[in-house]
């Protein structure tokens, strides 16, 4: 691995973001060695929808006020019975995400673990809807330049003709998608159409059953209780038709195949839904332990699906806020600030990233989540530019415009 | 197939549809027709047979030795060690797990793997014990697929000796006041594996009260003593007196069992165990004594009753537990003999009698219901996972939940609804042929099971992925 082309490389794009002239022969080699390095590299970005609670994947067993804050969510200690996983000595993984443990022991997964995005929690409504939004436009301003596509389809646009971009979420092109670049939204066979109403449909079945007859509507109960209490976004939310977690799977092995095959597209967008977990969502076990067990799994599927392709393939895994710290009355946690953003793959340098602000009370966030210590466009536009090969003039002027004040995360992506 | 429901049903083709659901992890399509010429003997016939070798699958992982080893040098070392070490078994849970599942998910003997999934969970040596964890896959290779076929004695004595179960009750530090090594101390005598020796192992939770004739309990705390007292000296082999850095080539063929007996903290003088004298015999006294406990009826009806729980119904009938009793007594106490009482009884064979399925069976009975032969076990492991049972995910004895209650509480329910319906409807894209497809599906691997009510409610499915959702969320598809 030779660092002095890159170091090269990084002076010119520096450079250029500077506004300083360069040579014209010095400056094509610059974009041109730029280019090269990054044909062929990958994205994949997995949005997980309603909100990732990363203190329940990643308890962060070391800080001293982890297990006061997170009462019945808190997971005992590694070497405790049930005991989370450790990944160093101040955080850990949770069992249920455990197939994370094989890119993490190869120095392939990066966690920033307080990353948030442009979104502010205001207490308005359609929260979710709006951090999407924000995040997928990279401005968290409604006439914030940029405001009009997403951040992907302009990078997308730089980087020039290639096969479309694949996208597997729930209800057409992504709002990160949005924008002039090609996307080929993944078809109905490729997941298969949701299937609405069947609950309802299978109960002229289970009619007299004494075991099924009984659960189905128990079951319909805990279905409609996030809208029926919560109401609001959450009818909308459950009316989506979002891929659920348990198509993240063929979701991935679909992306992972398209990506790995030779001319595949360069990057693909994946949606899994069900992790806004307002009730009852569990500590060791419960319907958070199957939430994470379904995205971690679906991840070393996705690893595995690409193949070869893997080790050029950066995987960004990304909510649109965290949760509340502290549990709620009902035994999940509400709508909070930072959360966990994971990188994965071939490219990634492993490890904890990014500052811990600590979960004492007087460090929260107002509306009672996990302080901000990265904002979420430091990890794009490291990826963009050290993976993409993208220029700290593109990515300041047209990628991410409202984020000019936003320096890369450092020690994400491994040169050459 | 015209779309009408048979009039008469085929007791043979009745027995067999059970003996594939509920023995083994469902049907293949056609498997139904060619089990249904010999039910029972379908099942035997995939009893190993003695010296078999493991599956392929299972071969070059790591041993029980191996793992001790490793687990020495970490806690020795704590700090980045102990954490290096965790992460490796975690990493090893999940790999392990996918080489693990492959025999029940391609194989043809899944009443053989479901007996190995029933031992390896009645001992409990399980991922959520921190000190057992590390070895729990190594269990099952070492304890229970070797000794499926044997006497119980066997079995029980191969766990007994085990690391993982040695080190989790904590008997490698149980010292006896009366020996050599106490003389001169206080004793230490550890109870926690005679405790779980008699209780999880022998007669139940409830110490055998209400199986013993006339006695509520079977056994007091004298025998938890003298057994214990018999057990001090059974001890796990200190790794540093191995050769640590010896070419593996050399070491490969005699690798130690972890084993060791250390006749200086054993306690000295005859012990009464179970109204019965045992002279002072050293190491031979522990062995004595299982070998009389697992002579026991009282020890051989438990067993049947849990084996009888575990793969016939949460409450299972009187009249199938004296059949599988019977089939361990008239063996000697073998666990072969009251496999095939199981796979003889008919009481067994009851059709009303149902459990639901587990994650696993549900998993593993879809993916044979497409005559699925994958070799992606990680794929398997991590729905099963997703539905709500990882690999390994116990604590200990009795393992991971079988109940109903369990597995249908309303969101456990929701999320095995959902894997099954979106299995479903990605298999069957692209099928043409209406709701026809989800009742051939139905006939092909429930057979006669497949209930009227089902029939009618699939018949008007809107199309072949729906029909064959439907056919997945139903009554009979969702128990065994």
């Amino acid at each position: 691995m030779s660092s002095g082309s890159i170091l090269t490389r990084r002076a010119a794009l520096a450079g250029l973001a500077a506004g300083v002239a360069l040579a014209p022969t010095r400056l094509a080699f610059a974009q041109a060695a730029g280019a090269t390095a990054a044909a062929g590299n990958k994205l994949v970005l997995v949005l997980l929808r309603g909100g990732l609670d990363g203190l329940a994947l990643l308890p962060p067993y070391g800080d001293p006020d982890y297990r006061a804050a997170r009462g019945a969510l808190a997971l005992p200690p590694p070497g405790e019975p049930g005991g989370a996983v450790p990944l160093d000595a101040r955080f850990a993984l949770h069992p249920a995400a455990g197939a994370l443990l094989a890119p993490w022991r190869a120095e392939r997964l990066a966690i920033a673990v307080a990353a948030a995005g442009p979104y502010v929690p205001d207490g308005g409504a359609a929260a979710h809807a709006r951090a999407r939004r924000a995040f997928a436009a990279g401005t968290g301003r409604a006439d914030g330049p940029g405001a009009q596509s997403g951040w992907l389809n302009r990078a997308l646009q730089l980087r020039g003709e290639g096969p479309p971009t694949l996208a597997l979420a729930g209800a057409g092109r992504p709002e990160v998608l949005a924008g002039p670049a090609a996307v080929e939204t993944a078809p109905p066979a490729v997941l298969g159409a949701p299937v609405t109403g069947l609950l309802e449909k299978a109960q002229a079945m289970y009619r007299g059953d004494a075991l099924l007859g009984p659960a189905l509507p128990r079951a319909l109960d805990v279905r409609d209780r996030p809208a029926e209490t919560l109401g609001g976004e959450h009818v909308a939310e459950a009316a989506a038709g979002a891929r659920g977690p348990f198509d993240f799977a063929a979701a991935a092995r679909e992306a992972g195949g398209r990506l790995g095959a030779a001319d595949g597209p360069d990057a693909a967008v994946l949606e899994v839904a069900g992790f806004d977990l307002h009730f009852q969502a569990g500590a060791r076990e419960g319907v958070q332990a199957r939430r994470l067990a379904a995205l971690a799994t679906g991840l070393t599927t996705l690893a595995d699906a690409l193949g070869p392709a893997y080790g050029r393939t950066v995987i960004m895994v990304v909510s649109e806020f965290g949760r509340s710290i502290a549990p709620n009355r009902a035994g999940g946690t509400d709508h909070g600030r930072a959360g966990p953003v994971l990188l994965m793959g071939g490219p990634v340098i492993g490890g904890i990233k990014g500052g811990w602000p600590g979960l004492a009370v007087d460090k929260r966030a107002e509306n009672g989540g996990l302080a901000p210590a990265v904002d979420v466009r430091g990890v794009l536009k490291r990826v963009l530019g050290d993976h993409w090969g993208l220029s700290a003039a593109q990515l300041d002027g047209a990628v991410l415009p409202d984020a000019g004040g936003v320096a890369p995360l450092k020690g994400l992506i491994r040169e050459g | 197939m015209a779309l009408t429901y048979p009039t008469e049903i085929s007791q043979a083709r009745l027995a067999a549809a059970v003996a594939a659901t509920r023995f083994g992890y469902g049907a293949r399509p056609g498997e139904i027709d060619w089990i249904a010429d010999d039910p029972a003997g379908w099942l035997i016939r995939q009893l190993p047979e003695a010296g078999e070798e493991p599956p392929p699958a299972l071969q070059g992982l790591p041993s029980s030795a191996e793992i001790w080893r490793e687990m020495s040098a970490a806690r020795a070392q704590g700090g980045a060690a102990l954490i290096a070490f965790r992460q490796k078994v975690e990493e090893a849970r999940w790999s392990e797990a996918a080489r693990h599942i492959l025999p029940a998910a391609r194989g043809d003997a899944p009443f053989r793997e479901r007996l190995v999934r029933f031992w390896v969970e009645f001992f409990g040596v399980g991922a959520n014990d921190p000190v057992a964890g590390p070895f729990a896959h190594a269990f099952e290779r070492e304890v229970i697929r070797p000794n499926l076929m044997r006497r119980y004695y066997d079995m029980l004595l191969a766990a007994v000796r085990h690391p993982a179960i040695l080190l989790t009750t904590g008997n490698t530090a149980s010292l006896a006041k009366r020996s050599p090594a106490g003389r001169d101390r206080a004793g230490d005598l550890r109870l926690d594996l005679a405790e779980r020796i008699l209780g999880p192992y022998a007669f139940g939770a409830v110490g055998g009260a209400g199986v013993g004739p006339g006695r509520d309990r079977v056994y007091g705390g004298p025998d938890v003593r003298a057994l214990a007292e018999m057990l001090t000296g059974w001890g796990v082999r200190p790794m540093e007196e191995g050769p640590p850095s010896a070419p593996a080539v050399e070491r490969a063929p005699a690798l130690p069992t972890a084993f060791r007996f250390e006749p200086r903290v054993h306690a000295e003088g005859p012990k009464y165990f179970l109204g019965r004298n045992y002279p002072e015999a050293g190491v031979l006294e522990a062995e004595a004594a299982l070998d009389a406990l697992t002579r026991t009826p009282v020890v051989g009806r438990r067993l049947a009753f849990e084996m009888a729980r575990w793969f016939v119904a949460d409450d299972p009938p009187e009249r199938l537990v004296d059949d599988l009793t019977a089939g361990y007594a008239r063996n000697g106490g073998a666990l072969g003999g009251m496999a095939a009482a199981l796979a003889a009884s008919n009481a067994a064979f009851e059709p009303s009698l149902r459990k639901v399925k587990r994650p696993d069976d549900l998993a593993l009975s879809v993916l044979r219901a497409f005559g699925d032969r994958t070799t992606d076990g990680a794929a398997i492991v991590g729905a099963i996972a997703a539905l709500g049972q990882g690999p390994m995910d116990f604590e200990g004895p009795l393992g991971a939940p079988t109940s109903a209650n369990h597995w249908l509480e309303p969101g456990r329910f929701l999320d095995r609804f959902e894997w099954t319906t979106g299995e479903a409807v990605r298999r069957l894209a692209g099928d043409s042929s209406g709701p026809e497809a989800g009742i051939r599906l139905g006939f092909d691997v429930l057979g006669p099971l497949v209930s009227e009510q089902t029939f009618r409610r699939l018949a008007v499915a809107l199309d072949a992925g729906e029909s064959a959702a439907l056919l997945f969320a139903s009554p009979e598809f969702q128990t065994r």
